[in-house]
């Protein structure tokens, strides 16, 4: 046995990748793999190579509808968002004019929902689900390499609605970093859209975005990613009652949680 | 839009599950939703079951997504290994007297011939069921009990007749020699 056998647990992790292990033995793999790049480096390799041995096939619109189910009844704070176009499922007839995505559909139909996702929600829930459905649409634009406002003539307009709005008496929110200098602001509307200002944010290097946080909660919530500091206003949806907020910046595509130590800015909206 | 969404990669919708994009979870169920059952029915047999364990990884996958590390691979071999888990704990976690059974019976020579035929007899594609058996037999018989008939090493090297160190090494090396036929054979990652 070599150095590096005695050193990681080589075996060990390749039954571990089948789940071959006794529980205590699992235990004690895992420690290791936490703490070890090179062991977790092995068994990504191992769970590559057995993921190759299981076949496609058409997912089940009826395993879909109990997912949705499922999760609507342990949080019942599902949101609800504008269907982007209904997906059909390898397979699955597809449906001949696009549904709404959570409205009524015969059940068992790709993309059905369950009825009490239909509920009628409460007003901050309806702001909560337009941000989702922001987020939906910058995240699927990412696919593309494409973010909301990076190009000022696709969106010509919204520097003149966020002038309107700050005419009308909007809440601003003035971004400030720890030393005072104003780098962004944030127009919140009462219809919840709101616009990110980019006044003074240095350009980010390619691969990154800045991203806005709500910052009111116990947690931090994304209100979406607003460009590399190139685009002078993004529009982003703002849920109802939104007044701290922070921009970080964050690699593209952006992060579940601001990193700390790249928080730019932070202010509160007046 | 439906052109931007079915583009985005799995760690972009990852990243929106965190967010709470039921859109972008429900892409991910149509890209790997079948594999996840389809494994999931291979190890626990009974299609209800498998149905419960799908559902309860992509329900997990909607918890916490943070879970996944998009810099350790991909998202469907992470998936599968929690399908895997899932399906094998809801098997070995039922009552101790269909275990002491499924016991007995597991130390009859028929065993691996029966795991054997599920490899022939499942959905497998053609070019994996030849890499599998590309493998010599005392590689694959112990990858094919753990893997696809959720035995333990310890199982297994009784069954076989073996050191429980003999079975452990011969599963890393067969995983090996199963990632090189696989490539022979020209099966995807």
């Amino acid at each position: 046995m070599s150095n590096t056998e005695q050193q990681h647990p080589f075996d060990e992790i390749a039954v571990y990748a089948l789940d071959g292990l006794e529980p205590d033995e699992r235990a004690a793999v895992e420690a290791h793999l936490a703490g070890c790049l090179v062991c977790q480096a092995e068994l990504d390799g191992h769970l590559a190579t057995l993921a190759r041995l299981t076949p496609d096939e058409p997912a089940s619109p009826a395993v879909w509808a109990r997912i949705t189910e499922s999760i609507a009844a342990e949080g019942g704070d599902v949101p609800e968002r504008p269907r982007l176009e209904a997906v059909p499922y390898p397979g699955a007839p597809r449906a001949p004019e696009p549904s709404p995505r959570l409205g009524p559909s015969a059940p068992g139909a790709p993309g059905a929902g369950p009825r009490h996702l239909a509920r009628r929600r409460r007003p901050w829930e309806r702001v909560a689900a337009l941000a989702a459905a922001a987020i939906v649409l910058v995240a699927a634009a990412l696919g593309l390499g494409y973010v909301l406002g990076d190009r000022g003539e696709q969106q010509p307009d919204l520097a003149d609605q966020a002038d309107e709005a700050i005419e009308a008496g909007d809440p601003v929110a003035t971004l400030a970093t720890p030393d005072g200098a104003t780098v962004a602001r944030v127009v919140v509307t009462d219809t919840g859209t709101g616009y990110f200002l980019a006044d003074d944010l240095p350009t980010l290097e390619e691969g990154r975005t800045y991203q806005l946080w709500q910052l009111d909660g116990p947690q931090p919530i994304s209100l979406g990613t607003v460009g590399n500091g190139t685009t002078p206003v993004t529009s982003v949806a703002v849920p109802e009652g939104t007044t701290t907020m922070a921009v970080s910046a964050e690699v593209a595509g952006g992060a579940v949680a601001p990193t700390p130590d790249q928080i730019i800015a932070s202010g509160e909206a007046t | 839009m439906h052109e931007s969404i079915s583009q985005s990669s799995d760690a972009s919708l990852v990243i929106a599950v965190g967010r709470q994009s039921m859109a972008a979870l429900e892409e991910l169920f149509r890209r790997h939703g079948g594999a996840v059952a389809s494994l999931a029915r291979r190890v626990t047999r009974d299609t209800h079951r498998a149905e419960e364990v799908c559902q309860a990884v992509f329900t997990d996958l909607w918890r916490s997504p943070e879970r996944y590390d998009p810099e350790r691979g991909g998202l469907r071999p992470w998936l599968l290994s929690l399908t895997h888990r899932r399906s094998v704990d809801l098997v070995r976690s039922e009552s101790a007297r269909r275990r002491r059974q499924e016991h007995e019976a597991a130390l009859s020579p028929m065993a691996v011939d029966e795991v054997e035929s599920v490899v022939h007899t499942t959905a497998l594609a053609d070019e994996v069921r030849r890499a599998v058996h590309r493998l010599p037999a005392p590689e694959r018989e112990p990858i094919l009990l753990a893997y696809f008939g959720d035995r333990s090493y310890r199982d297994t090297a009784e069954m076989l007749g073996l050191p429980e160190g003999t079975v452990k090494s011969r599963i890393r090396s067969g995983l090996a020699s199963l990632r090189r036929a696989l490539d022979v054979e020209g099966v995807r990652p």
